[in-house]
């Protein structure tokens, strides 16, 4: 009997170093580095002329220099750039690095506490359960975001990247962190924040690059001048672009209210759900062609989104080449309209939030802003923030319409819905 | 029974292992060899970060700097000491050699009433004479000092339509001082959807028989891809630069510059959307290579030069 506990113990030690070793071997922290967005380069890459190992060498030890590593990263001294007004260093460094606890009990190494393993050590959107995932998760380096309170183009601002933080993202694999204390969200929005914009510097760089002649360094002992001012524009343009968002911020249109949920009668308020169901349908707003006669989402179902599209060239042996540098979970799968139908707002339910997805498009998502009216030019076809209301409320409504409820789907609600209400 | 469980237990504890080992981090096979070397890194920070004009001391690094080169186009155009004499035309045509590959066929998925059954992917569009559409030529990195007024005043709106489902210019190249007037002549929506590298980006429904409007503060280096998300198959590529000095080849392909700096040498560039930048070309009979599409010329004050290019109809795979 004791004898066999000790086997027992022995056994347990050796499973346990067993174990530890196993998990370390994937953890050489010394080793761990953002990776090259080797897609990017090889999409970029001259058909002619491919880019030289010194050049590709020369771009990481650029990237190096200007972000640091994920135990160390690197906030650029640069008044003039001002990367310190958009991340906070101090905050930067709680997300970063190993996962451990001080003294205090404060928790360090947020990032690979809470985010890594979906979203990747690079932002890559290629962490080691992404396979697992649909939709995938998101791969921050190109500094697209859909969720937001700007337009196309516009970065998100940090309100928008907290509330996606605090409530998750329904509909996905995304979850809440509602529980966490506030400066650790802070943290990890400031080094979200950091990703994008190391990995779309990136992007940049390697456009930079591949301008070059052949051969060409990004900055070498003769370029130095150059080089450090092709650096700093690249660094400064995205950087600009983040400082910006807050004054890109769409502003709601007052809804009128006859159509405000808050104060319209119930007649109202159908009256403002049947002209958003003509608006939904017809050839201005034109949601039915994505979205579906039926509000589904199935009108257009066979596009990418722009994460995705990158990786299809039609050239079969250069799309699996570039999967397979991609090291990205397949298969590859389409951009699927909303089913409206669901109840379930990926960027949130609030009309505020869906207001949003209709005046600011939706950023890699192919979602157009609808056309709106122009006060100058009465013969403009377009929307007016009345009718903007009307098909929030319409949208809003859809959830609830006895399609919707599947135990009461039949043959005649079918007929019934493409008709107007 | 007893054994059974130990060996189960470690069984447990090693899947454990390997589950820390495939969630606890990034362990994927790096395919980028380029790690970051500390030495050029913290060099390279220093040079970055150091505070006014003074000239950083010693190499950046050995292993840089093997490549010296003559420092590419990027300092060519920058020398104040020499201005332009006056100003010249360049002109000329771009011709095919060869039988032209076939356009490929196109899938109309949706409303055929509008769009016609069938279509082809206009990419190549060459004319009876061999003389090939579509193809952009314009100077790189003009100073705005050099330019010709008439290469900065333009300011009437830029019309871009389309029609049956067809963007009706296939190559939009406009001055950032033009608002593009993005127009709808179909009975039905379009969306028409840009990401522009510097300037603003535009995804707008135009709604049928209406139109939108896209202005951009900044020019492009490259064209950019221009898409209706609701009728994928359409195509165009836009090109918003600061100055004039820009032509798009006609359907004979001929294309002219007028008033460009001379007396001081210029970079030119030739881009078509399939091999994007034109790399392989003979000029009035001599084989030449443009380098990512780069030449250079000088022109005579109040001269016209003819540009004569062919192209091998290969280079259109």
């Amino acid at each position: 009997m004791k004898f066999k506990t000790e086997t027992n113990n022995s056994c347990f030690r050796f499973g346990l170093c067993l174990a530890l070793a196993v998990g370390m071997l994937g953890c050489g922290n010394e080793t761990l580095r953002f990776h090259l967005d080797m897609v990017w380069i090889r999409s970029n890459e001259d058909p002619e002329v491919a880019f030289q190992p010194e050049q590709l060498q020369n771009l990481s030890n650029v990237l190096g220099a200007v972000f640091g590593t994920p135990n160390k990263p690197h906030v650029l001294q640069d008044s003039d750039i001002g990367v310190e007004k958009l991340v906070n260093r101090d905050l930067l460094q709680l997300a970063a690095g190993p996962v451990w606890n001080d003294p205090q009990g404060k928790s360090h190494g947020l990032y690979r506490k809470h985010c890594a393993h979906c979203h990747g050590v690079s932002g890559d959107g290629a962490g080691s359960t992404a396979a697992y995932l649909n939709p995938y998760p998101r791969d921050y380096r190109r500094g697209i975001f859909k969720f937001k309170s700007t337009p196309k183009g516009e970065k998100p601002t940090n309100s928008d990247l907290e509330k996606t933080l605090l409530e998750g993202i329904p509909g996905t694999s995304m979850p809440s962190f509602v529980l966490l204390p506030d400066d650790e969200i802070a943290a990890l929005v400031d080094y979200v924040k950091f990703l994008s914009i190391r990995g779309e510097v990136e992007r940049n760089l390697v456009l930079e690059l591949s301008d070059l002649e052949e051969g060409e360094l990004l900055v070498s002992d003769e370029t130095l001048e150059d080089g450090k001012e092709l650096i700093q524009d690249a660094v400064s343009f995205v950087v600009n672009r983040w400082s910006r968002a807050e004054s890109k911020v769409a502003i709601p249109a007052a809804c009128p209210s006859s159509a405000d949920p808050r104060t319209a009668t119930g007649e109202e308020m159908e009256r403002s759900i049947t002209r958003g169901y003509h608006l939904f349908h017809g050839v201005i707003a034109n949601c039915f062609t994505c979205h579906g006669e039926t509000a589904l989402g199935d009108g257009q179902l066979d596009l990418f989104d722009d994460w995705t599209e990158e990786l299809q060239p039609k050239d079969p042996e250069r799309h699996a080449e570039l999967m397979s540098l991609a090291q990205r979970p397949q298969p590859a799968r389409n951009l699927r309209p909303r089913n409206l139908r669901l109840g379930i707002y990926r960027g949130g339910r609030r009309p505020l939030d869906i207001y949003w997805r209709l005046i600011n498009g939706i950023d890699g998502a192919k979602m157009p802003q609808v056309p709106m009216v122009d006060p100058n030019d009465p013969g403009k076809p377009g929307m007016s923030d009345s009718d903007l209301w009307d098909l929030i409320n319409y949208v809003r409504s859809l959830p609830y319409e006895t399609l919707s409820r599947p135990a009461y789907q039949s043959q005649t609600d079918h007929v019934q819905l493409t008709k107007p209400l | 029974m007893q054994t059974r469980s130990t060996g189960s237990s470690i069984s447990k504890i090693v899947l454990a292992g390997a589950l820390v080992f495939t969630l606890g981090c990034d362990n994927r096979v790096s395919i980028d060899r380029y790690a970051p070397n500390s030495q050029s890194v913290s060099k390279l920070r220093s040079l970055l970060e150091e505070s006014g004009d003074e000239d950083l001391d010693g190499d950046l690094d050995g292993d840089l700097s093997e490549e010296s080169g003559d420092g590419g186009a990027r300092t060519e155009n920058d020398s104040p000491a020499t201005n332009p004499t006056g100003y010249a035309t360049l002109r000329g045509q771009v011709i095919i050699r060869g039988v032209p590959p076939a356009n490929p066929e196109l899938t109309v998925s949706r409303d055929t009433d509008m769009c016609g059954t069938s279509a082809q992917d206009l990419q190549l569009v060459v004319g009876a004479n061999g003389g090939i559409q579509n193809v952009l030529i314009y100077a790189e990195d003009i100073p705005e000092a050099w330019c010709n007024p008439s290469a900065l005043e333009v300011s009437e709106d830029f019309i871009f339509d389309q029609k049956n489902c067809v963007f009706l210019t296939r190559v939009a190249a406009f001055q950032t001082s033009q608002k593009m007037k993005i127009l709808n002549s179909d009975p039905k929506g379009h969306n028409t959807d840009f990401s522009p590298r510097f300037g603003a980006s535009y995804n707008q429904l135009i709604a049928a028989g209406g139109y939108g409007y896209y202005q951009t503060e900044a020019e492009e280096k490259q064209p950019v891809s221009v898409k209706c998300a609701i009728h994928p198959w359409m195509q165009a590529w836009l090109f918003p630069r600061s100055n004039g000095y820009f032509a798009v080849t006609d359907a004979e392909g001929n294309f002219e510059v007028p008033n460009l700096p001379a007396g001081v040498k210029i970079t030119l560039r030739a881009w078509h959307e399939i091999p994007k930048y034109i790399q392989n070309v003979t000029v009035s009979g001599e084989k030449q290579k443009w380098s990512k599409g780069r030449f250079n010329r000088t022109l005579e004050a109040d001269g016209v030069l003819d540009l004569s290019v062919t192209i091998d109809a290969g280079e259109f795979d």
